[in-house]
């Protein structure tokens, strides 16, 4: 059953659309439109992006839209729901796709602008189920439409574009900023989605603000900087609004120049990385928010992220737990974009 | 200091050990990522010394073969898991229980992950009398033959284990039997009483329990002995499923019921190799103590460094059949009956298919 694109507003708009939010995935803002606060909020959750975030920004301008509701078996637009595991249809013509798990069925309509109308089926077995097939079924509609969200940090310096993926203590706020401060424009402190353009990638970045701890604010900023406090998996962190101090440019695309690997090690290091060895960083980084539906689709998935480290420099870098060698970090930005 | 030395310290997780080998003058790291690919284990060790001073002390050529192993290590199991997931549908619909060998269960339960060793096929056990059902539902599940039976197969099933079968690149051994020989006494109702279920990446399914596991590893790295083709993938696989065994369970009644079976005298003899080969006698002093007493005929001598440098020799697969608890007489007339099945049952023989990619082109 193929319910088109009206057909499916006109479901979600009868079971209510009243609890709404923006999300800024990158270069989409995304109006989340639901009949729950609890279903807006678990698709917030997905991007790390809380309630109110982005109330200046006019939900009318979105790119994208992404409607939220239970869906009603007998209402005869949804078919049974497969007993297991992720189900993806072939894309129709109008780039159009259906993803189905046992208790959400999706409709995917590329084009202008993207919208994603989620159906809840059943009752999953409790929240974090609910949580669990949401991100299943939202990353494999991001994958879908060429893009992948990342845990990473971007700049550009001079006309260089550089993506740090690398996981939570990886140093991506730190060196991001350190960058900013040597007059880098910031893209993200934290994620980064990146679009597959032909045989190149586009980056942007998700979020304005950057969470620092203690020593890091006191590095870059010397005294005490005027901003929230936030804690973080136990860890207390300053949130500072990084236009505020640093070029900023988190929502706009920028061609991918170079991908780097960073972690705290013991010295600041940095060496190409083999393109293999990108690869299976990249495997590790996003496997995680990753179903497979058929044995044809790791080769796809394989595919995206092989164009990916074939189309940017790639390198391994190991930074010193001493803030003062972040300098070097800046140096060899500054080397490379010149 | 050998190559099989430092895949041997990676094999027992002595890291710090395998790192002081590679920093030694003679290590050849660019010789030693061959090595490890000709053993089909190139995925397996980039995964257990990825972020390791081991892997530091590798040349920048070596990390990367060994990456890119990984890579087609991970795509090949990722799709295998996949396909396992809806034959385990399948059967399951069908009411046709089947048995997961090796695979994803070795991977996930003795390797620690999914992408942590390599695999080239799937492996499923079903019993002899739901041997045609089963595959009728692989067939119309799209799979063909890959090899012929000669004469039927219910007389090919007597001298055989398992058939091949193959849908889209996907290679598939349906067995009715572990193993096959005259002379073992497998009690396959306890095999199957004593199957439990194993979440294989998504795919809910029975496997063999430690002991069946054990036991079959042992049986087909001395048939891979037999035939000349064995690698040190098998016997990685039968270190791993040791530690799992000797943590939990005693070697005394394993032996006894390996004798009850007739398989006693392989197990001792593989088992004693493994030692040898990753000098893991340390590790497992208590198996060491007890194969004193379970002696096998001795290994021909420097057996572990022709199967490091993959060499064949008539001596050694000699050495294997007399493993067998039974004639060499009875042996040989069962091999030489055997043969024309076993030849027109196996597509290809069971060579190293790593580098091979049989799922298609990876990177």
């Amino acid at each position: 059953l193929k319910p088109g694109r009206a057909e499916l507003a006109r479901l979600a708009a009868a079971c209510g659309v009243e609890c709404t939010d923006v999300i800024r995935l990158g270069s989409v803002a995304i109006h989340v439109l639901s009949e729950r606060s609890a279903y807006r909020d678990a698709v917030l959750a997905l991007f790390r992006t809380e309630p109110g975030q982005h109330r200046d920004f006019d939900p009318s301008r979105a790119s994208a839209r992404i409607f939220v509701f239970k869906a009603d078996a007998s209402d005869g637009v949804f078919g049974a729901a497969p007993p297991d595991g992720l189900h993806v249809t072939e894309p129709e013509s109008g780039r159009r796709w259906i993803i189905a798990t046992e208790a959400l069925t999706a409709h995917l309509f590329g084009g202008d602008p993207i919208e994603l109308f989620l159906a809840l089926q059943g009752s999953p077995r409790d929240d974090n189920a609910f949580r669990v097939h949401l991100s299943v079924v939202v990353h494999r509609a991001l994958f879908l439409l060429d893009r992948v969200f990342l845990h990473a940090a971007g700049v550009v310096f001079g006309e260089t574009c550089w993506v740090f993926v690398g996981d939570k203590g990886s140093g991506k706020s730190t060196l991001s900023l350190a960058l900013g401060a040597a007059g880098a424009t910031v893209l993200a402190d934290d994620h980064v989605v990146l679009e597959r353009d032909g045989e190149r990638f586009l980056a942007s970045g998700c979020d304005g603000e950057a969470r620092v701890l203690d020593d890091v604010e006191r590095h870059l900023f010397g005294t005490p900087v005027d901003a929230r406090i936030v804690e973080l998996g136990g860890v207390r962190k300053k949130e500072i609004p990084i236009a505020r101090f640093f070029r900023s440019d988190p929502y706009r695309d920028h061609r991918l120049d170079r991908l780097v690997f960073p972690r705290v090690g013991t010295a600041f290091r940095v060496s190409a990385m083999a393109k293999a060895e990108a690869l299976v960083a990249l495997i590790r980084a996003t496997r995680a928010s990753h179903r497979f539906s058929g044995p044809a689709d790791p080769g796809a998935y394989l595919d995206y992220l092989s164009t990916l480290v074939d189309s940017a420099d790639t390198f391994s870098l190991e930074l010193s737990p001493r803030l003062s060698e972040l300098d070097r970090l800046v140096a060899w930005v500054r080397d490379a974009a010149t | 200091m050998s190559d099989r030395e430092a895949l041997a310290a990676i094999v027992r997780g002595d890291l710090d050990t395998a790192a002081r080998f590679a920093r030694d003058a003679a290590f050849d790291a660019d010789r030693f990522a061959a090595f490890a690919a000709e053993h089909q284990l190139a995925g397996f060790v980039h995964a257990a010394i990825a972020g390791t001073p081991m892997q530091g002390a590798l040349s920048a050529a070596a990390r990367e073969r060994l990456a890119g192993a990984f890579v087609r290590q991970w795509a090949i199991n990722e799709r295998l898991a996949q396909e396992l997931r809806e034959v385990a549908q399948a059967f399951e619909s069908a009411l046709c229980p089947f048995v997961l060998l090796k695979g994803l269960h070795f991977a996930i339960a003795y390797h620690g992950g999914t992408d942590r060793r390599g695999m080239s096929d799937l492996d499923i056990l079903v019993r002899r009398g739901d041997l045609e059902r089963a595959m009728s539902l692989l067939v119309r599940r799209g799979y063909e033959r890959s090899a012929s039976a000669l004469m039927g197969w219910r007389i090919a099933s007597m001298f055989t284990h398992a058939c091949e079968l193959e849908r889209n690149g996907i290679p598939l051994d349906l067995h009715w039997e572990l193993v096959n020989h005259p002379s073992y006494r497998l009690d396959y109702d306890e095999i199957w009483a004593r199957r439990r279920r194993f979440d294989a990446d998504g795919a809910d399914v029975y496997v063999l329990d430690d002991e069946h596991a054990l036991t079959f590893q042992v049986l087909a790295t001395a048939k891979d002995l037999e035939l000349g083709t064995v690698t040190l993938k098998a016997f990685a696989d039968l270190y791993a499923i040791t530690r799992a065994f000797d943590a939990k369970q005693a070697w005394e009644p394993f032996f006894d019921a390996r004798t009850r079976e007739h398989t006693a005298r392989t197990a001792a003899a593989m088992l004693a190799l493994m030692l040898a080969l990753f000098d893991a006698t340390r590790s497992f002093s208590r198996l060491a103590a007890c194969l004193d007493r379970w002696a096998s005929p001795p290994a021909p001598r420097a057996l572990v460094e022709r199967l490091a440098m993959r060499r064949r020799s008539l001596g050694d697969r000699l050495w294997a059949v007399g493993l067998y608890e039974t004639s060499l007489l009875r042996a040989g007339a069962w091999w030489a009956l055997s043969l024309p099945f076993r030849m027109a049952g196996h597509s290809t023989d069971h060579g190293p298919r790593e580098s091979a990619a049989p799922l298609g082109d990876v990177r």
